[in-house]
């Protein structure tokens, strides 16, 4: 087991590294001079120069990357060309804010599939499963930006229900939540969509394993046999495609998070690439890289305690 | 009646590339005339989506944004679909380590948020539809790499494989005369529904200013336009995102329904 975590941990810090000089290079090679950009089309070739200078791009590239690698291991990931900011100093609060509307929708998501997902597989091919079928096949067609407007339309604007169009700050404490629900909301339905069809399709695969028979037999009600044993067993692959989707929500909610101006990860994101701000976008690629292999890890511990049978080696 | 997926999934796609080939060639008014109306005219006879705020009329903008979609959805799906399924029966060929690296770079490009990778990609290149294109096709690779190496993977051992190979047979000739004929279904079973995502993809790259330009209309730049008045004119959102959920909606179940269609194992459980 440790020596698992072990070998797992240092293939996902290889897995970084190489992601930050994919980028680091890709980003270099193309055209477009962030030194330019920072001090704009106009300024003197004096200026210019300094800003190139204090930006540290005279040197050539696989230097300055060194250099940043060299801080990354020291927890400096640089100052942001755009901001003139540590990195660190960016990141913070706009995870502050993408974490919660990532948990926030991961959960809205799961709490869609499962039950609906269930519901299906139970009463596969009857007009219960048709219809949660056809509804998913919907929510998946979906553009998450498209039901963001429309749940503003109607929530918001004519209902009055619930803010949205902004972010207060996290000062309000709990208040500042509601600002999350609208968002979190666009993104859980079309991953919802998406994670119900996985349980019902997994939950199709168990319910016709023997002891399913078994456990009917012994005369346990069908509720139990659904929840405690053809469910449990039925998430391991859907805790896989879960992990995937909480992964990507991080720093994947760009669409959205540009939507409904929230100051997150995903609307750094446009910012940092756009602005060409190097020290930025990598940092960004990290968290992202990061956090995807992380839930991956944290998924594929979690079939040990789902299923008895598997043991890590 | 027994596969519905695929009757409806077909209706809805004849009537997506209907709209497409009308948008191509004919539109009620000019797409990018202003003041066909009065600006946020809502709908009505004359204007069944009703006005932008530039009185433009917004049906003729969502016909004449359907060939641009299509087009870059069956392009990017094109480019992904065949360097995929490349890399992926290469890496079948090459079971030492560089086959391993391959297919680790393609679990790299998976697990990545695709929205963010396409970000990265149309900066490298510019705005505009090619470089939407390379970035579509480019996440669209790996799905075709992995069905293509597990299909060679698994009829490497088959015995009418190994026959062919006892006759001489070379590996390009086992590939394209066994593998590719076997590994066609699940192919195109993923290529269809890779339209739909691409379809969005294209929409959401569009909405974040980085698809297609200005003033020529795209779905998702349409919404992007409209996020500033949408509510004193909803129409402009509306429509254009009901038309892009119909063309997204039919290639995901057309693909579904080929599924069932063209996999005995799925049709025996149903």
């Amino acid at each position: 087991m440790v020596r698992y975590l072990i070998g797992r941990l240092l293939g996902a810090f290889f897995t970084l590294i190489v992601i930050s000089f994919v980028v680091f290079v890709s980003l270099n090679v193309l055209p477009g001079d962030p030194a330019r950009l920072v001090v704009g089309l106009e300024a003197s070739p004096d200026l210019y120069e300094k800003v190139r200078d204090t930006l540290g791009l005279e040197q050539p590239w696989f230097l300055r990357y060194s250099s940043w690698l060299r801080g990354l291991f020291h927890g400096d990931l640089g100052e942001s060309l755009h901001y003139r900011r540590p990195v660190g100093e960016i990141l913070g609060p706009a995870l502050g804010i993408s974490f919660p509307l990532a948990v926030l929708s991961f959960l809205l998501s799961l709490a869609l599939a499962v039950p609906l997902g269930a519901l299906a597989a139970r009463w596969q091919g009857r007009p219960l499963d048709v219809a949660v079928m056809g509804l998913s096949q919907i929510g998946l067609a979906v553009p998450e930006f498209w039901l963001g407007f429309v749940l503003i339309l109607l929530l918001s604007l004519k209902l009055g229900l619930l803010p949205a169009g902004w972010f207060p700050g996290w000062s309000r404490g709990t208040a500042a939540f509601a600002y999350l629900v609208l968002p979190s909301l666009s993104l859980a339905i079309p991953r919802g969509a998406y994670l119900a069809r996985m349980v019902r399709g997994a939950l199709l695969g168990t319910l016709g394993e023997a002891y399913i028979a078994t456990a009917r037999s012994k005369g346990l009600s069908e509720i139990r046999v659904l929840l405690r044993h053809a469910l449990r067993p039925a998430l391991i692959p859907v805790i896989t495609s879960a992990g995937i989707v909480f992964g990507r929500l991080l720093a994947g909610a760009i669409v959205v998070e540009n939507l409904f101006y929230l100051p997150g990860l995903g609307r750094l994101a446009l910012t940092a690439v756009l602005a060409r701000d190097i020290p930025l976008v990598q940092g960004l690629v990290l968290v992202a890289a990061g956090s995807i292999l992380g839930v991956n890890l944290l998924a594929d511990l979690s079939y040990g305690l789902l299923d008895p049978r598997i043991r890590y080696r | 009646m027994r596969n519905l997926s695929l009757w409806i999934g077909l209706f809805l796609c004849s009537v997506t590339t209907a709209v497409a080939v009308v948008g191509g060639v004919w539109t009620p008014y000019d797409p990018l005339r202003p003041e066909t109306a009065p600006p946020y005219s809502p709908p009505s006879l004359y204007h069944p989506f009703g006005t932008d705020w530039f009185g433009r009329d917004v049906l003729s903008r969502v016909l004449a944004a359907a060939p641009v979609g299509i087009r870059i959805s069956v392009l990017s799906v094109l480019i992904g679909g065949l360097t995929g399924t490349a890399l992926g029966l290469l890496s079948g060929f090459q079971t030492g380590l560089w086959g391993e690296a391959l297919s680790r770079v393609l679990d790299g490009i998976l697990s990545f948020p695709p929205l963010l990778l396409a970000l990265l990609l149309v900066t490298v290149l510019g705005p505009g539809e090619r470089s939407v294109v390379l970035a579509i096709g480019l996440f669209n690779v790996p799905f075709f790499g992995r069905i293509a190496r597990a299909k060679f993977l698994e009829l490497r051992e088959r015995a009418f494989v190994e026959a062919a190979r006892s006759y001489g047979a070379g590996n390009l000739r086992i590939v394209l005369t066994h593998v590719l004929p076997n590994a066609a279904g699940p192919l195109i079973i993923q290529a269809t529904s890779a339209l739909g995502f691409a379809l969005l993809s294209e929409a959401a790259l569009s909405y974040l200013g980085l698809g297609t330009q200005p003033p020529n209309p795209s779905w998702g730049r349409m919404l992007k336009e409209a996020q500033t008045y949408f509510a004193q004119a909803p129409w402009t959102v509306i429509f254009p995102g009901l038309v892009l959920i119909w063309a997204v909606l039919g290639f995901n179940l057309l693909g579904d329904g080929l599924q069932v269609r063209l996999d005995p194992k799925l049709r025996r459980k149903r």
